[in-house]
């Protein structure tokens, strides 16, 4: 299965917790980040173990985008979200048009297909807001 | 700025807007004579050159060596030539090069070219090589657009700044194209109303077209040198924060680390500025800016709107220009621009939107997005000699 962002997110069997976002845990001090990284932002320890994060997740902000873009039909919602360990990241909202999403919302990682045959993301709220 | 003081000698522009029969060279080379032209230097006494751009590899076909194309026309040769990108800080961060170039004793005078090319007869390739701004493993393919990152983090601002919200938002439109109209080298020199405003389609909310800086072709350049110039501008700091790692609640974003180290480098404090260029990519962005760059404290926001402290006659202006949103956002040449206006304005050539007085003016100039904040944030402080 081809992914939409093959290093940002995970497929379930690609990692433990997976599916969710791609991310890293310093073996020194704990630090979460999001992404691979090759040494920790915050003490510069090198070894660093891949781990999924972001299954659960609450958002930010939010805005309803009008213009379709990158297979994503208007009217549509991007997100601040802040996953459950921490790292903040913008992530497309399932949601309906025209209704304001409230901050703190809490919401799910979701696999999602896109029309062209490969797989990507998105949250969506855990309960109808 | 320690070792060598540094002036901005000469400036030079090509007005920014649509010019479909005018090649990206044409325009940097019409910028880059100008400049020469009004510091009264030849270019075989100009020592090294700093060209900035951030899509000419995507849009015109030009991907590497793209200063040494456009200046190789106005018969610069045999000195350096250097080619900056660093997003929609391209033209602050070749300045900043350009700055230190003259500071450290290397080069007595240089010259700093921003040029873009953004009208290429295919909107959607336009805006697709605009999201190459941001780190696209994370934020390619999700339906993100940067109006969306802007329209965000303009909601973050609404959240904790009282009273702010469209009438402020249709205000600052408004005040910037106001100012533009004086401004020759700005693409929209006419003044729009909140109606107007208004009832522009929504892009992504809160912010509306009328809001958001347009694609424009054009190009700014600058004569920097040990030797002043005409009013003695001289730059008292020029300072670059990429996105910071915010891993503890409290830790400043980019613009604020860049502002402060500033205001530090300079001597100054923002209560000192006369005037501002600040990188309004969406005109709501500006009053987060203001935040942001300390030109008033956390709460003020509606207090300065409500003042008109920004606009011209205000307590200090802010984008006399017009900023991004009028005067038009050719990427690469946007923080060349904002240094021109604030130059002019120090100079007192600035004609109707001279701001009387002015002395101290900052620039900020933004760039693309990773992490939490801009990928770059430039900030310079001028200070005029008149």
């Amino acid at each position: 299965m081809q992914k939409t962002n093959p290093h940002l997110f995970l497929l379930e069997g690609e990692a433990e917790g997976a599916p969710g976002l791609m991310g890293s845990r310093c073996a020194g001090c704990g630090q979460v980040t999001l992404l691979r990284q090759a040494a920790c932002p915050r003490c510069g320890g090198r070894e660093l173990l891949t781990t999924c994060i972001g299954q659960r997740a609450r958002l930010g902000e939010s805005a309803e985008v009008f213009h379709s873009v990158d297979g994503f039909e208007a009217p549509y919602w991007i997100g601040l979200i802040e996953t459950e360990q921490g790292p903040r990241t913008f992530a497309p909202i399932l949601a309906p048009p025209g209704q304001p999403l409230p901050v703190g919302l809490p919401l799910r990682f979701r696999l999602l297909p896109h029309a062209d045959g490969r797989v990507g993301f998105a949250y969506e709220p855990e309960a109808t807001p | 700025m320690k070792a060598h003081d540094i002036h901005i000698a000469g400036v030079g522009y090509h007005p920014f807007g649509r010019f479909p029969g005018t090649s990206l060279k044409q325009l940097a080379a019409t910028a880059a004579l100008a400049a020469l032209d009004d510091a009264g230097i030849a270019v075989r006494q100009v020592d090294a050159a700093f060209c900035a751009n951030a899509y000419a590899g995507l849009l015109n076909g030009q991907e590497s060596i793209r200063g040494e194309t456009w200046l190789r026309g106005i018969g610069f040769g045999g000195a350096p030539v250097v080619n900056v990108e660093n997003a929609c800080a391209s033209g602050g961060t070749a300045v900043h090069l350009a700055c230190l170039a003259v500071a450290s004793g290397q080069y007595d005078t240089v010259l700093v070219v921003g040029a873009e090319k953004m009208f290429v007869g295919d909107t959607g390739r336009t805006l697709a090589a605009l999201a190459n701004s941001a780190d696209t493993e994370v934020m390619g393919q999700i339906g993100l657009q940067f109006s969306a990152v802007d329209a965000i983090r303009v909601r973050e601002m609404m959240a904790e700044e009282e009273d702010v919200g469209a009438t402020a938002f249709e205000w600052v439109t408004v005040k910037n194209h106001d100012h533009a109209v004086s401004n020759p080298i700005a693409q929209y020199r006419k003044p729009l109303t909140t109606e107007q405003v208004a009832a522009s389609r929504m892009i992504a909310d809160p912010i509306r077209l009328l809001m958001c800086s347009a694609i424009s072709d054009g190009a700014a350049a600058l004569v920097i040198s040990r030797r002043p110039g005409r009013g003695r501008v001289r730059v008292r700091s020029s300072v670059i924060a990429s996105s910071p790692w915010r891993l503890e609640p409290g830790d400043l974003p980019g613009p604020t680390l860049a502002a402060d180290r500033a205001y530090a480098a300079a001597g100054i404090g923002p209560t000192e500025l006369h005037l501002a260029e600040v990188h309004d990519a969406v005109s709501p962005a500006e009053l987060m800016h203001y935040r942001e760059l300390r030109l008033c404290g956390p709460g003020e926001v509606a207090r300065m709107v409500a003042e008109r402290a920004t606009a011209l006659g205000g307590r200090l202006p802010v984008n006399t220009s017009g900023g991004l949103n009028s005067r038009g956002h050719p990427v690469g040449a946007t923080g060349v621009a904002q240094l021109i206006e604030l130059t002019l304005q120090l100079r007192g050539d600035a004609g109707p939107r001279q701001v009387p007085g002015a002395r101290f003016g900052l620039a900020h100039n933004s760039g693309g997005w990773i992490g939490e904040d801009p990928a770059a944030s430039v900030v310079h402080i001028l200070e005029g000699g008149r």
